[in-house]
């Protein structure tokens, strides 16, 4: 078993080949490596180069086919969850202070009022145009696009498995990936497939006195409440269990195996998950 | 009686045809010369001089910028060989997964609206961890 293990997409990457030690697969986990990194550079809001901040700041553009492809799953994504999903919530995020990279935000800072999300985006082939005063966040779902391309990337090596801080996929044996629980911690063993977690438990940091963070309800604009302290989905796609991890969290029913642990310190399996 | 010279002496005619070719030749040079130009006429006309120096500068500047876009073109096709060389390693990769039994999971997983993946509760030790991402 190789592993490989470098910081991108503001989170920590792991990446495993069930292959012995070779030059086939280190320069698998290079190119694996680069394409996290290229994908960062293109998709980071907080990238002031990124393509995807020069379509913010423009309201238009003529992107490149990855920023293209990952809008294009968002706007499929709202659709399917009736806006539960929505790459929309950027300026939410920053009115709640997730204003820069985790790591830097103020822990002191105060909150600005909740912002609208559901703005139109219209995409014609590589022509992104924003609706005035619309911005996006693609940073949950262009994680989960980058450990899609690079599973597909390391599975012609061997069996592999790429996790990027929650967003998991793998393939080609079976993998046993843990899921903490209200109780302690479980495993749950795939042998293809995805699995991500959305919750309020990380990424949490506090304004005015109450505790703000990064799920946002684009029904209010402001970080979602409820019952639900995490979700932990499977799918089939690290796209689709981003999607509906976030779905889940704001009270969309898991069409899914999914573990949820509530707020008063429950675990609930859904989706024929024991 | 008184001896009359003659017109018609051969010395004196060569002297006149001679003077004659000299003054011819004079009047020539001096007609060349265009005595009758003024010093104005002489010099450049300004508008040439700024075009020769206009021409000058945009010379410098072409190759200024030849410069530039040589570099460019150097770093864009470094660039262009080295995403070359990434997709056809991908290319490789993707076609021997294709002659193996693994593509078919990813090429199922990649359909949208396909039922999710077998998952089961196991005792083992996880080897990685699913957390809030």
């Amino acid at each position: 078993m190789e592993r490989h293990s470098f910081p991108a997409m503001g989170t920590q990457v792991e990446l495993f080949l069930d292959t012995s030690p070779s030059a086939e697969s280190r320069s698998a986990f290079d190119s694996a490596q680069r394409e996290f990194e290229r994908l960062e550079a293109l998709l980071s809001r907080f990238r002031p180069d990124s393509e995807l901040s020069a379509l913010n700041r423009r309201g238009a553009l003529d992107a490149g086919p990855e920023l293209a492809e990952v809008v294009r799953l968002a706007l499929e994504a709202r659709d399917r969850t009736a806006g539960l999903f929505d790459p929309t919530v950027h300026d939410a995020l920053v009115s709640a202070g997730y204003d820069r990279t985790f790591d830097e935000i103020d822990p002191d800072g105060r909150s600005g009022t909740p912002r609208r999300c559901g703005g139109g985006i219209r995409i014609d082939g590589m022509r992104i145009e924003l609706e005035r005063d619309v911005h996006l966040d693609l940073g949950g779902i262009g994680k989960g696009y980058a450990v899609d391309r690079v599973a597909r990337m390391l599975v012609g090596v061997g069996p592999c498995l790429v996790n990027a801080g929650g967003d998991l996929v793998c393939y080609g044996r079976p993998w046993p990936v843990g899921v903490d629980t209200a109780e302690g911690q479980l495993t749950l063993e795939l042998d293809r497939g995805a699995i991500a977690t959305s919750g309020r438990d990380r990424r949490r940091w506090r304004r005015d006195g109450a505790e703000a963070h990064h799920l946002i309800d684009p029904s209010t604009g402001a970080p979602a409440g409820g019952d639900l302290l995490r979700v932990t989905v499977v799918a089939n796609t690290a796209v689709e269990a981003e999607v509906q991890a976030k779905a889940v969290f704001l009270g969309a029913p898991a069409s899914g195996p999914a573990v949820l642990v509530t707020n008063d310190g429950r675990t609930i399996f859904a989706g024929g998950l024991v | 009686m008184v001896a009359v010279g003659s017109m018609t002496s051969h010395v004196a005619r060569l002297y006149a045809l001679a003077a004659g070719v000299l003054v011819f030749f004079v009047t020539w040079a001096g007609v060349a010369a265009h005595p009758w130009q003024t010093r104005a006429a002489t010099a450049q006309d300004p508008r040439l001089a700024a075009l020769q120096v206009r021409e000058q500068r945009l010379r410098a500047e072409s190759l200024a910028v030849k410069r530039i876009v040589d570099r460019r073109w150097a770093v864009y096709r470094a660039h262009l060989a080295l995403r070359r060389h990434e997709i056809a390693a991908i290319n490789a990769v993707n076609a021997k997964a294709r002659a193996s039994s693994l593509v078919s999971a990813p090429a199922a997983a990649s359909s949208g609206g396909a039922a999710a993946p077998p998952v089961r509760v196991v005792t083992l030790p996880p080897l990685t961890i699913t957390r809030t991402s």
